[in-house]
């Protein structure tokens, strides 16, 4: 990779911009460079058409025949059958459907939150940094699984919630428990940033404060927001199926790939198969997340060029 | 964050990716690799039993057990005056023998009991054991700040008269049909416990001064209880085993290898199929199990649920028409229930289906999908162009209601996860949509003040399992009498259902009033039968019930009414 040019290092207002190709265009450029990057888009890309396309199986996800229980994976079932004799290569597809949801939506929602709590908190300072730390820190010292029980008791209340509602929930609990990281990493960035010479200048010309922060600085920190999303989608994906265990999110028998994992937890000698595939899913989803991550952070910051 | 050497972001991630694989075969090959344990004593040694408990108790006191766990272990160190045996019968322990009208130990109002001690007993530190700790433990159960959880009537007791050191008399001031099992869970030496209100601090729950086969010699926290053999036991040369070491172990993995690899003698709670546990036992242990006490029940709610009102009225939409009901339990294919979802349970189709109150209770409303269409279609709900039901001319819906059900019951029980999942794929057969909704065990088992569903009547289906003691009668009343329906007034109330029938209360009125077993047998067979055709509930199947033994092991007798170690004094080891 070394014959990347010496451009690419240098700070993009050393360069006359009418010469070079849009920025986007270079982000977009140093991206396909990243390899693995490109391979983990389309890997991702394959994981969300067969969610999408999962109806086209020909079994139902819940269709059940109890006496073709745990069968291992043959040509007539791909994955195996679970303990109802339920098709696992169809409910696994399914269970995309809700994991892949859950995971990006609650990200995006966390890192909102997130991001505009560190931007306001590390830009302006003072009391508004305190205030907003201080809560926080509150939410980091919540004892997660009081909560989690006092929402489902809570949401007891309400009669027959739809898989929608369920699932916007589960969206919603999994961002309210998260959004902290975000906030506090792009806080730290901001009280780093706000004092540099570009933020200065902007100032000097005078450009308004939502106008520095949104132009100015959090492009600069979009490196680092990419990598804690890339976390908490998998950290989204597991939590989800740890909720329907306290009574709420996701209930059986709509599958999700948390779900099917905690169920075959109790197969896991007998009928190994029930554990691997959504296992492998919860894997690759992770893990290409992360390398497009990786290969993100790279291509908008200059100084992690190779 | 920011790497600014060249090529090192690749070797990390490179270094990363293999990281996670080998911990993902670190993982799966822990699934599979017995965990390390204790290795027993060699043939020289003392005899010695390994008994695997899967949690730890609190306390060795019964009267303070909400964990079931205590009294697998604390049988061991009780002793009861007199206990059930396999057979469901009473027999007599630390009594000389049981009471009865027969033998003047009863009076003809049965407000009148004699117990008399065998001769000669003492606790194990050779005391001996007299009329006075039967006393002390009236004295020291019924008094409220006792922590004590068993209901066993103690409040109906007048007196205790002690005319001699092995005599008590017990005057009760109502009539206590449980009169037998009033002393089951041992009684409580007077001079080594301490002041009653003081009980739930007494050093004894931990340390007990035992009247049973063993004593406690050490307890590890979290680890394992060691008992070793009570020289003063009543029993001449039992128990045969010298020490018995109650060991820890929650994980199902680590205590099936340590069962297999010889290292245990008794698994309690294995949690397995009869077939898979022997099969991974290689011939080193095998499960004993028996029909258990366990009975997994559908609780229709009768009335409106989420209405702010607690009572039977207004009737629940779908559920209040007893058609509805029937259909319910005409969808149901109960055959593949008990031999493909769930294999290894017994159907029954009562509540009452073990003990001396064992009613043959057949089905009202067997399979057959095509009447509970027929009844469907009778009460109202016609087939949608989803294949769902809605309501046209029912008797408490609106027309055009979804015909939707919604099970509820808790979360972490696989066994009941798939019943239900079974369950909404029969109901969808005959035109009924069903939601599942599991909740948190404190949630669906809480209190009237804590807003549980069960007790608000804020449900449509509870799906739970449920169990009737030895004596059953302040159970069977609270569950279905028309006064025992939850409200404000009566927040403890159990009839759930908010089932009202007046033949009901009557029957069960008449069997609370006598102690002739044969006529509260009838009363409760009718009551059965009466719950069987108005299905205020739907019984499907019992658990077994059980535990994993070596086969070096003999002489134990697996007991519904009794725990592992109920007869632990007869155990042998070859």
């Amino acid at each position: 990779m070394s014959e990347l040019t010496l451009n690419d290092a240098v700070a993009p207002s050393a360069r006359k911009m009418t010469e070079a190709a849009p920025l986007r265009v270079l982000i977009w450029r140093r991206f396909l460079r990243h390899r693995l990057a490109v391979v983990a888009i389309v890997v991702l890309g394959l994981v969300i058409a067969s969610a999408v396309l999962a109806p086209l199986s020909r079994y139902e996800p819940t269709q059940q025949n109890p006496a073709n229980a745990l069968q291992p994976p043959s040509p007539q079932h791909w994955f195996g059958t679970d303990d109802l004799g339920r098709d696992v290569f169809t409910r696994t597809l399914y269970g995309g459907r809700i994991s892949l949801t859950v995971g990006l939506s609650a990200t995006l929602l966390s890192l909102l939150i997130g991001v505009l709590v560190g931007m306001v908190a590390g830009y302006f300072g003072g009391f508004a940094d305190n205030a907003l730390m201080r809560i926080t820190d509150g939410f980091l010292t919540l004892p997660t699984l009081f909560v989690l029980i006092l929402i489902a008791a809570l949401l007891r209340e309400i009669p027959a919630l739809g898989l929608t509602s369920s699932v916007l929930i589960v969206i919603f609990v999994i961002a309210v428990l998260s959004w902290m990281w975000p906030a506090r990493i792009v806080r730290g960035e901001f009280l780093r940033l706000k004092h540099r010479d570009f933020v200065l200048a902007a100032e000097n010309v005078g450009a308004g404060h939502s106008r520095i922060m949104s132009r100015h600085i959090l492009p600069n920190t979009v490196s680092l927001i990419i990598v804690q999303g890339t976390l908490l989608v998998a950290y989204a994906i597991i939590t989800e199926s740890g909720l329907s265990y306290l009574g709420f999110g996701v209930q059986p028998p709509t599958p999700s790939w948390g779900n099917l994992l905690a169920t075959a937890q109790t197969y896991a000698l007998r009928a190994p198969w029930l554990m691997i595939f959504p296992g492998l899913m919860i894997f690759i989803t992770s893990m290409a997340i992360n390398y497009i991550g990786d290969g993100l952070r790279d291509a908008f910051d200059p100084y992690s060029a190779r | 964050m920011k790497l600014n050497l060249p090529n090192t972001t690749h070797r990390r991630r490179i270094a990363i990716t293999f990281i996670l694989l080998v911990m993902a075969a670190l993982i799966m090959a822990a699934c599979g690799a017995p965990s390390a344990a204790p290795a027993t004593g060699d043939a020289s040694a003392p005899s010695q039993v390994v008994v695997i408990i899967p949690e730890e108790p609190a306390s060795l006191n019964q009267y303070h057990a909400v964990a079931a766990i205590v009294r697998q272990v604390a049988d061991a160190v009780s002793a009861p005056l007199a206990a059930p045996n396999a057979q469901g019968e009473f027999v007599p322990v630390l009594a000389a023998e049981l009471p009865t009208v027969a033998n003047g130990g009863v009076s003809e109002d049965y407000l009148t009991v004699t117990w008399k001690l065998r001769p000669d007993l003492k606790w194990s530190d050779g005391e001996p054991i007299t009329s006075d700790d039967i006393k002390f433990t009236w004295e020291a159960v019924s008094n409220p700040a006792s922590g004590n959880v068993l209901s066993l009537g103690f409040e109906k007791i007048a007196s205790i008269e002690t005319p001699d050191e092995l005599t008590a008399v017990i005057t009760y001031s109502e009539l206590n049909q449980a009169y037998l099992q009033q002393f089951m869970y041992g009684i409580l030496p007077r001079h080594a416990t301490g002041a009653p209100e003081e009980m739930l601090q007494w050093a004894w729950n931990r340390n007990p001064v035992s009247g049973g086969p063993y004593v406690v010699t050490e307890w590890n926290a979290g680890e394992s209880i060691v008992m070793d053999r009570n020289p003063y036991y009543y029993l001449e040369g039992q128990p045969y085993i010298d020490r018995v070491i109650f060991t820890i172990v929650p994980d199902p993995g680590a205590q099936m290898a340590m069962m297999a690899q010889g290292e245990a003698h008794v698994q309690l709670w294995p949690g397995e199929v009869k077939e898979v546990y022997d099969a991974q036992m290689n011939g080193m242990a095998a499960l004993q199990e028996i029909p258990g006490q366990w009975n997994m029940t559908l609780f229709f709610n009768l009335s409106r649920p989420f209405d702010d009102d607690p009572g039977a009225e207004p009737p629940h939409p779908i559920l209040g028409d007893l058609r509805v009901r029937q259909a319910i339990a005409h969808a149901i294919d109960y055959e593949t229930i008990v031999t493909a979802v769930n294999p290894g349970v017994i159907e029954t189709a009562t509540p009452f289906a073990y003990g001396w109150y064992q009613c043959d209770q057949e089905r009202k409303y067997p399979y057959d999908p095509e009447a509970a269409k027929a009844l469907l279609e009778e009460a109202g709900w016609v087939e949608g162009p989803d294949g769902i039901r809605v309501a046209q001319g029912a008797a408490y819906a609106e027309d055009g209601t979804r015909l939707r059900v919604q099970l509820n019951g808790y979360t972490n029980f696989q066994q009941l996860v798939k019943l239900e999942e079974a369950l909404a794929e029969m109901f969808k057969a005959v035109g009924i949509e069903t939601t599942i909704q599991n909740d948190d065990f404190s949630i669906i088992f809480g209190s009237f003040d804590d807003g549980a569903p069960r007790q608000l009547g804020n449900f449509d289906i509870l799906v739970y399992d449920t169990s009737l003691p030895m004596e059953p009668h302040a159970s069977i009343a609270n569950t279905y009498m028309s006064t025992a329906i939850p409200t404000a007034d009566n927040p403890a109330g159990g009839n759930a259902s908010r089932w009202v029938n007046a033949r009901a209360d009557e029957l069960i009125r008449a069997a609370g009033a006598t102690v002739d077993l044969d006529a509260r047998r009838a009363a409760y067979c009718e009551l059965s039968d009466l719950i069987a055709t108005e299905l205020p509930r739907l019984n499907l199947y019992l658990f077994t019930e059980g535990y994993g033994a070596s086969n070096r092991l003999s002489g134990y007798e697996v007991n519904m009414w009794g725990s592992l170690s109920w007869d632990i004094q007869n155990w042998r080891l070859d």
